[in-house]
């Protein structure tokens, strides 16, 4: 990247990093009146997503068009970021918003499983504007599996049509495809990671390494403690690392037979982290933690703009999660201490 | 010629069994395009047409899918009476395309099934000296050991590391005997005991299983023979799937064509369905009309339904003008310059259609630029005689023909400037002449480029903006008045008290104007007022300079031509004439390119952009598209 160009990107983050939300905004959010709310959520430019919420029936199914303003809302950010990018760096970049379109992948390829209809599933599916890369409106008008599959053998996800019908042809299940099409995004991510992470410093290594750390450890817990799967699959589906958690250490983890082992297990200083959490959903919420606060050092500290753009973005996807979940949680007419678990928002992180 | 056609905002009043019918006729007419209802959505609350809206989409899919696997020829099949589509009909016609394309569906994967075990097969038989060096008896890959899984199979080469270390978790090896084109071929073996297991792994890892023949054991040459016997059957039974595939195909061919004709009848009625809106048996939908087809759509109508409709018109109130859709009528040959005019962008409403300014300047200042009568005549020869450029036939000859008498005045021919004794001058022998005259001709070309600008506005009732603003009758007596004014000063006759006040007012005039146009605090208006004043003065210099490539591109291809003969006189008489003629070649090629870019580029920024908006909307009627293409 040119210093021209590098300025630009420096200038364009240290504007935007001006819409992320501190805790003590999120409890505000949380506790006072609209009126505060709309001020805050209008600073992080974000204005009418809480009105749009409040007017909804509390019974009424979650609010699509709100996902859809979210994830336009990390596109549009991304779109400028990309900008006066090029080559690997825009590449990885534009690799970590593509995880928006994949879960159009995974909700076409459910619901023809499922039988629903072109209609039905479209509804589900989120715009990636001019991110969008797969052939929607030709994969939903597919009549059948079968006929998706071999539409999908035609395109860049030529891979994953293959997993999928060995799945489908095996036990229709589609757990194995989910798994396959997460695995894909994230070993590229860290593979594109890789071959720029030299020039965009350790800071940056270290928030990719939070970040697949927090995706091996989640999903070893979850695959092998939930869905009880025997170690090798598990391993299999996990993303090789060069970090603390390294490929040797998840395979004898993998090999545990128990979810307090596996913690006791863990490298320090994510054993003395997750000592005494009980669940997976308090370690992701811990994991996810440390992410925030990783992407945050790259952001105060990191010397390259890509970096700080690259942690911006985590960011700010964290932030448009606790504004969903402020808003679910007044939809819902449930009490702060519920959005303050399910976020993680210890009372001294308000201060 | 010069603006789009008046049209009418009509309401049309059917029963509503009548809809599919009155939807066909307007069709037939091609002179209606259906809009949202003026009529308020409490008094009509039904959508009749909804359910044959759908139907149609999953019908046209359908049909659309299907024709892209057999080439049908239209033209050899009779075309249909144009009878409505019921909405019955053409439920039974989604039903029947849908099992149709199921049908093909089924021979389509058959035949995606024996493709694959072809490259399976294929890829046995590359891999068999492999399979040797595997260094074990060949029948245990079929049959396996007594307490020994063995597996042999494919994957992305991608996924081999990974799955060889989750494999080593279960007890297993994993070795790659063969690779191609992004899959390994491996071996895989372990204790028996978790089959299950190591069979759930594979399946994530998108693992294939290749079937090892029952003879794959002893000797290489018979199994080499077996492999090649079960290739043969794969490629024979994915002849016999294509082949069943082509007779399906041939099978639906007729009903095909029957049902394209079908979904042709049926689009119209499909897109109305859009807009209209209902009341019990009332139907109503709202339609722009040009003014001079009404009574055709009234014969159509009249014809189709009898005289159970009713329709009304009026013209478009001033607050709906920007939704008017225009239809710019042009002759057949203009269609090249209807192009590249609508490349730009479609005209207003009411705003002039540029196409015969357009075409007129175009031709002219390509003659000018490129004058030469030898090359101007091929040009015509190419639009003539070359069938790949016949969509711009008449654009060709046009610009070939200008050449051509811009060549006759320049005395060119090929280059030879000795052969024809020029009508007015040789561009190089007079180049202070040949500026002057581009100049002029940028002058005349600006003049009308503005005042087609004060009429635009006049019409859309700009009053203000045609008189007093930059690009209106105060810019233009301004720009005059500053040529007047310089040309006073260059031939030392002073500025005088005339000429001082023939700038002064409609400088005035424009400042006044920008001063009331831009509110706002009070530096900052003195600041755009400058700032734009100051513009419009660069901007009107700016442009007339633009127009210095005429005369500079006439004198660079006279140039380029001395520069083709000069070489050509390095070279002996073969070598001369084979120089002018790829000399030549390369002038018309290369120098034709760029003449007609840079026209195109005064033609959209020193003119279009000068008066013509370009962000109208075309008019889309209803109409009957060619079978197969009844997509909306």
């Amino acid at each position: 990247m040119s210093s021209r160009n590098e300025a630009y990107l420096h200038a364009r983050v240290s504007i935007m990093m001006r819409r992320l939300l501190s805790p003590a905004q999120i409890e505000t959010m949380l506790t006072q009146a609209a009126a505060e709310s709309a001020e805050i959520a209008g600073s992080a430019r974000l204005q009418g997503l809480l009105a749009q919420v409040s007017e909804l029936n509390a019974y009424a199914p979650q609010p699509f068009a709100l996902e859809q303003r979210i994830v336009s809302s990390v596109l549009d950010d991304c779109e400028i970021l990309a900008r006066p990018l090029s080559g690997l760096e825009r590449d990885f970049l534009i690799h970590w918003v593509h995880r928006l379109e994949l879960s159009n992948l995974k909700a076409i390829l459910r619901g023809k499983l499922a039988g629903r209809s072109m209609q039905d599933i479209r509804a589900d599916l989120l715009d990636a504007g001019s991110f969008t890369t797969l052939p929607l409106e030709q994969l939903l008008r597919t009549e059948d599996f079968s006929e998706l599959l071999r539409l999908l053998a035609d395109t860049s996800f030529a891979d994953i049509a293959r997993q999928a019908r060995a799945a489908f042809e095996t036990e229709r299940d589609l757990f194995a495809v989910d798994a396959t099409v997460d695995r894909r995004y994230f070993n590229g991510l860290r593979e594109r990671a890789l071959r720029i992470e030299a020039r965009q410093g350790p800071l940056f290594r270290e928030l990719i390494h939070s970040i697949i750390n927090r995706v091996n450890l989640v999903w070893l817990l979850r695959y092998r403690f939930v869905y009880m799967l025997p170690p090798a699959q598990t391993f299999y589906l996990l993303i090789p690392s060069t970090s603390r958690l390294n490929t040797e250490r998840l395979a004898a983890l993998a090999r545990l037979e128990s979810f307090d082992d596996v913690l006791a297990a863990l490298p320090q200083p994510l054993q003395a982290q997750m000592a005494g959490l009980n669940n997976t959903f308090e370690v992701t919420q811990h994991l996810e933690h440390g992410t925030y606060q990783a992407a945050h050092k790259v952001l105060q500290s990191a010397p390259h703009a890509l970096a700080r753009a690259f942690a911006y973005l985590v960011m700010r996807e964290y932030d448009l999660r606790k504004v969903r979940a402020v808003a679910k949680s007044r939809q819902l007419q449930l009490g702060p201490e519920v959005v303050r678990y399910t976020l993680a928002l210890a009372p001294e992180h308000t201060h | 010629m010069l603006q789009p056609t008046p049209m009418q905002l009509t309401t049309l009043y059917v029963l509503r069994e009548d809809a599919p019918r009155a939807a066909l006729a307007l069709a037939q007419t091609s002179a209606f395009e259906p809009v949202v209802s003026e009529v308020a959505a409490d008094l009509l609350p039904e959508l009749p047409g909804e359910i044959f809206r759908e139907r149609f989409h999953s019908a046209s899919n359908r049909l659309e899918k299907i024709l892209e696997l057999c080439n049908i020829d239209f033209s050899a099949f009779a075309i249909p009476a144009a009878q409505a589509v019921s909405e019955q009909e053409l439920v039974q016609m989604d039903s029947w395309l849908g099992e149709t394309w199921g049908a093909l569906s089924h021979h389509q994967e058959n035949l995606r099934h024996w493709e694959e075990e072809s490259k399976h097969y294929q890829a046995l038989l590359k891999s068999l000296d492999a399979f040797a060096k595997l260094d074990i008896d060949l029948a245990l890959l079929r049959r396996g050991g007594r307490f020994l899984d063995l597996r042999v199979g494919s994957l992305n080469t991608a996924d081999v590391n990974q799955l060889a270390s989750a494999l080593h978790l279960a007890g297993y090896v994993l070795q790659v005997y063969h690779e191609e084109a992004g899959q390994s071929h491996c071996l895989i073996a372990g204790p028996k005991g978790h089959e299950a297991d190591i069979l759930r792994l594979l399946n994530s890892a998108g693992w294939h299983t290749l079937e090892v023949p029952q003879e794959f054991s002893g000797l290489p040459e018979p199994v080499r023979a077996q492999l090649h016997t079960g290739l043969n059957n794969a490629q024979v039974s994915h002849a016999q799937a294509s082949k069943l595939l082509e007779q399906a195909l041939e099978k639906y061919r007729t009903p095909l064509v029957e049902a394209a004709y079908l979904m042709q009848r049926a689009a119209p009625h499909a897109e109305l369905a859009q807009q209209l809106r209902a009341q019990g048996g009332l139907a109503v939908v709202n339609g722009w009309v040009p003014g001079d087809r009404i009574a055709a759509l009234h014969e159509a109508l009249a014809q189709a339904i009898a005289n159970r409709y009713l329709m009304t018109q009026r013209a478009p109130s001033a607050e709906e003008i920007p939704q008017v859709p225009s239809l710019t009528r042009q002759a057949r040959w203009m269609r090249p310059f209807t192009a590249l005019v609508k490349n730009y962008g479609v005209p207003r409403y009411n705003e002039i259609d540029p196409t015969p300014l357009f075409a007129l300047s175009f031709v002219a200042m390509f003659g000018m630029m490129f004058g030469d009568i030898g090359q101007g005549a091929l040009i015509v020869l190419a639009g003539l005689l070359v069938p790949r450029l016949a969509f711009a036939r008449p654009l060709l000859i046009a610009a070939g023909l200008s050449s051509m008498l811009f060549g006759w005045l320049y005395g060119s021919v090929f280059g030879f400037e000795a052969l024809v004794h020029p009508l007015w001058l040789a561009p190089l022998t007079d180049p202070m002449r040949m500026l002057t005259a581009a100049l002029y001709w940028g002058m005349g070309f600006i003049l009308l480029a503005t005042l087609l600008t004060i009429y635009n506005r006049l019409v859309q009732g700009e009053l203000a903006a045609a008189l007093f603003s930059a690009k209106g009758v105060a810019g233009i007596l301004l720009y005059f008045a500053a040529l007047h004014a310089a040309y006073r000063l260059g031939t030392g006759q002073g500025l005088g008290l005339i000429a001082t006040f023939m700038l002064l007012a409609p400088l005035s005039a424009l400042v006044w104007h920008l001063w009331l146009t831009h509110p706002g605090p009070l530096t900052e208006r003195l600041l755009v007022v400058a700032v734009e004043t100051f513009e419009t003065a660069l901007n009107y210099i700016a442009n007339t300079l633009s127009f210095l490539r005429v005369a500079a591109f006439s004198m660079n291809h006279v140039a380029l031509a001395v520069a083709v003969f000069a070489l050509a006189e390095m070279m002996g008489s073969t070598g001369h004439w084979i120089t002018v003629v790829l000399g030549n070649a390369f002038i018309l090629v290369l120098e034709g390119a760029i003449v007609a870019i840079q026209v195109l580029r005064l033609e959209y920024y020193e003119g279009f952009s000068r008066f013509y908006s370009g962000d109208g909307r075309a008019f889309r009627p209803l109409a009957l598209l060619a079978p197969g293409d009844s997509k909306l």
